[in-house]
């Protein structure tokens, strides 16, 4: 099922990995749901595709022989503006931390199901369509979100929330499915003061579950990655986890 | 032993002659006095004190030359006065008497001497020792010793010495460069020297000439190639016999650079350290090929069996859905028995270094329960969290991959259907994560070692599957954020408790009014 919004032909994927079964089965799984794949197994490789394809979205293994993940991303991010999906190990969060502020849109952690890596896909790439303007109104679950009119509802009940805690939700709305680092956000909230204690964010998160979570003690919309940072799920991501199934 | 009992050199000089006739003369002032009372015959032995003098003070040969003058002095006083032609028996006999004096004497003050040398050079032995050991006991590594033991050489010979050692590439090369004495050609044959180990055949000190350059002796320091070194001491163009004395000294010094190393077992402790290197190397090295090499396969295995359970040809078959995603369950399983080992081998290796940071706990229970889907554990969990729990400060990825192992751990012993329960709450001024399984409990002997490596318990070993590494890793993990973990059990059949408790965040209860 290819992005509605995407008015042109279906979006464009590079799958950079240097194992080939890798590539195969990312390739049948973009393919069978309507993506075009070109393929590199190297960093040169990758560099030069990138170049001549202009895809739109770039799935980036990082541990490729010729350079590391790091160093392409760089690279890319010079002049390439479409999206960017890291494919991590596990055990490595001050990288994952390093890659996204250096440009990547996300990561998945090997191994992974299609599925995980289908609704990552999709999210980045909706941003990368509409360039940057979020929906006008964010749904998920029982939660709404409009930007523009700074509005929050639940279930439709309008929710009061405290000038930082509508920025915090605002600024995961920006980038609605996205995880956002614990630096990301801090810049985003205390401008001025941005190596500040990532202590004052959780405090501030932990408030805004109070107010939006069903149950804050098990969060559905604002999640947490460990070590990383935020997230506010999309109502795709809220449907592929088993969690609405134990809810009281 | 007093002072004038003096080392000699290898043979008495021309002037211990002089001053042994000296004696003798000044013997024949107190002879020529006591002449006016006493009878010649007792005077003259007066003569004999010079010959045990010389004997005691200038060795057997002066004392023997200060006899027979004695001898010769003391006939001067026999009539005719100052004539040496009349023999007298008495004279024959005094003189007999001076020289057995004099000999005996003599080599016993020669054994005395020599006995003294002797002590002394041991003396300079154990000091020089003692310095070179204490210089040695003050170096960080072999390069420093071989630096030391180097000097020590060179101010020992008086000579030439160059320290040779092998560069990162294996090239040889100076290493301290004393720029005159660094001659082209000499790294060559040291190189070729050091490649000649001694159970080749090859010795621990050889000659060489490199073209134009003198003659070099070459000594091997350090055992093994790779780490070892190479000293160069300059030779002169000297007789066969001064370079025999420079051999001796040199491997007098080798010897006293290898007891004191032995002494210091430092030797011993540089060798560990670089085996521990090696291994630490080589672990790495097997840690990534293991990470490489298993599970990416696996990652290959998991996601081609997600592609195809999600196909769309698949619809219509969901028996062959449930195949495919029965297939990326287990390749997931695979997956984190793998991550099992690998973490085992951090934690042997002493390479966990927990980041820690104050969070709160319930943040870490969703991520376990997200990463680790309810079909994956095949059973329902039940979450409890207490309302007033306070942060902790823990590495929370380490007490995530804790606590993933507890929860994969019952369920893999409490029977199927059966949920498993979380609880989060305060337990004293630490933090209690309680994860209680519906299983068979554990006996008192399971208790105790449930969490050694690779316990499985024994009325369990037909049912469960897995290396018995999951609790192991666990309570590592947990304790190396400062925690402690326990598993509670009323007695077989009563179920199983594992209770984690973990530090306390000391910032978290005091900011909750901050809010801008």
């Amino acid at each position: 099922m290819a992005d509605e919004r995407a008015s042109t032909a279906a979006p464009l994927v590079l799958v950079v990995d240097d194992e080939p079964q890798i590539r195969r089965f990312l390739k049948t799984g973009f393919e069978l749901q309507g993506f075009r794949i070109v393929e590199a197994g190297t960093a040169r490789e990758a560099l030069e595709v990138a170049v001549m394809r202009k895809p739109d979205l770039v799935v980036l293994d990082l541990g490729l022989p010729d350079a590391d993940g790091a160093s392409v991303l760089e690279q890319l991010r010079g002049w390439f503006d479409g999206a960017v999906i890291v494919l991590s190990v596990r055990n490595a969060e001050t990288d994952k931390v390093a890659l996204l502020e250096k440009g990547a849109d996300d990561y998945v952690v090997k191994p992974f199901g299609m599925a995980e890596l289908l609704a990552r896909a999709r999210v980045v790439l909706r941003r990368v369509v509409s360039r940057g303007a979020p929906e006008p109104v964010l749904r998920v679950g029982a939660l709404a979100l409009d930007l523009a009119q700074r509005i929050v509802t639940l279930n439709g009940a309008p929710v009061t929330l405290s000038p930082k805690q509508f920025a915090l939700l605002r600024a995961l709305g920006m980038h609605h499915g996205k995880v956002l680092t614990h630096r990301q956000l801090m810049k985003e909230l205390w401008p001025q003061d941005p190596d500040e204690d990532v202590q004052y964010l959780r405090i501030l998160m932990k408030k805004l579950r109070d107010k939006l979570e069903p149950d804050p003690a098990r969060p559905v919309y604002l999640v947490t990655e460990l070590a990383i940072g935020y997230r506010l799920r999309t109502q795709e991501q809220l449907d592929l986890t088993g969690y609405a199934e134990v809810m009281p | 032993m007093r002072d004038w009992l003096r080392p000699l050199g290898p043979g008495p000089a021309r002037g211990a002659y002089l001053k042994a006739a000296g004696l003798v003369l000044l013997a024949a002032i107190p002879t020529a006095a006591m002449l006016t009372f006493t009878p010649l015959e007792t005077a003259s032995a007066l003569f004999m004190l010079p010959g045990l003098v010389a004997a005691v003070r200038y060795g057997t040969g002066p004392a023997i030359f200060a006899a027979l003058l004695g001898a010769v002095m003391s006939a001067l006083f026999y009539d005719p006065v100052l004539s040496v032609l009349v023999v007298t028996p008495s004279q024959i006999i005094d003189l007999a008497i001076s020289l057995i004096v004099a000999i005996t004497i003599g080599r016993l003050a020669g054994q005395l001497r020599a006995e003294m040398v002797r002590v002394r050079e041991g003396e300079r032995r154990v000091r020089r020792l003692y310095e070179l050991g204490s210089e040695i006991a003050g170096a960080g590594d072999l390069p420093a010793i071989y630096d030391i033991v180097a000097r020590h050489m060179g101010e020992e010979l008086g000579r030439a010495v160059v320290l040779f050692a092998p560069n990162e590439a294996g090239a040889w090369g100076p290493v301290r460069a004393d720029a005159d004495a660094v001659v082209p050609g000499l790294a060559t044959e040291v190189e070729a020297f050091a490649a000649r180990a001694p159970h080749d055949g090859g010795t621990e000190i050889d000659l060489v000439a490199p073209p134009g350059a003198g003659r070099w002796l070459l000594c091997r320091l350090g055992a093994a190639s790779r780490h070892g070194a190479v000293l160069a001491v300059a030779m002169e163009d000297g007789a066969a016999g001064a370079t025999g004395e420079v051999l001796v000294q040199v491997r007098s010094i080798l010897e006293e650079g290898a007891r004191s190393l032995e002494r210091l077992g430092l030797s011993r402790a540089l060798e560990e350290r670089q085996l521990r290197r090696r291994s630490d190397l080589l672990r790495d090295m097997l840690m990534g090929a293991v990470s490489h090499d298993l599970r990416t396969p696996v990652a290959s295995i998991m996601g081609a069996a997600s592609v195809i359970s999600g196909a769309p040809a698949l619809a219509a078959e969901p028996e062959l859905v449930a195949l495919a995603e029965a297939i990326a369950l287990e390749a997931r399983r695979l997956d984190r028995r793998i991550q099992n080992l690998l973490d085992v081998t951090r934690i042997r290796a002493g390479a966990l270094q927990p980041r820690l940071e104050d969070i709160e706990a319930t943040d870490i229970v969703n991520a376990v329960l997200a990463g680790l889907s309810e079909r994956l554990l095949d059973r329902r969990v039940a979450l409890t969290v207490a309302d007033a729990h306070p942060w902790v400060r823990v590495d929370p990825v380490l007490i995530e991959q804790a606590l993933v192992n507890i929860l994969d751990n019952a369920a893999k012993y409490a029977p199927a259907g059966a949920p498993v329960a979380i609880a989060l709450g305060r337990s004293g001024d630490r933090l209690a994560i309680d994860v209680r399984d519906e299983g068979p409990g554990l006996d008192g002997g399971e208790q105790a070692h449930l969490f050694e490596r690779f316990y499985r318990g024994e009325r369990h070993a037909d049912i469960a599957g897995g290396s018995g590494l999951g609790l192991t890793i666990a309570r590592t993990f947990v304790e190396a954020c400062g925690g402690t973990i326990e598993a509670l059990s009323g007695g077989p059949g009563q179920g199983t408790t594992m209770r984690i408790l973990l530090p306390v965040s000391p910032a978290g209860a005091t900011r909750e009014d901050e809010d801008g």
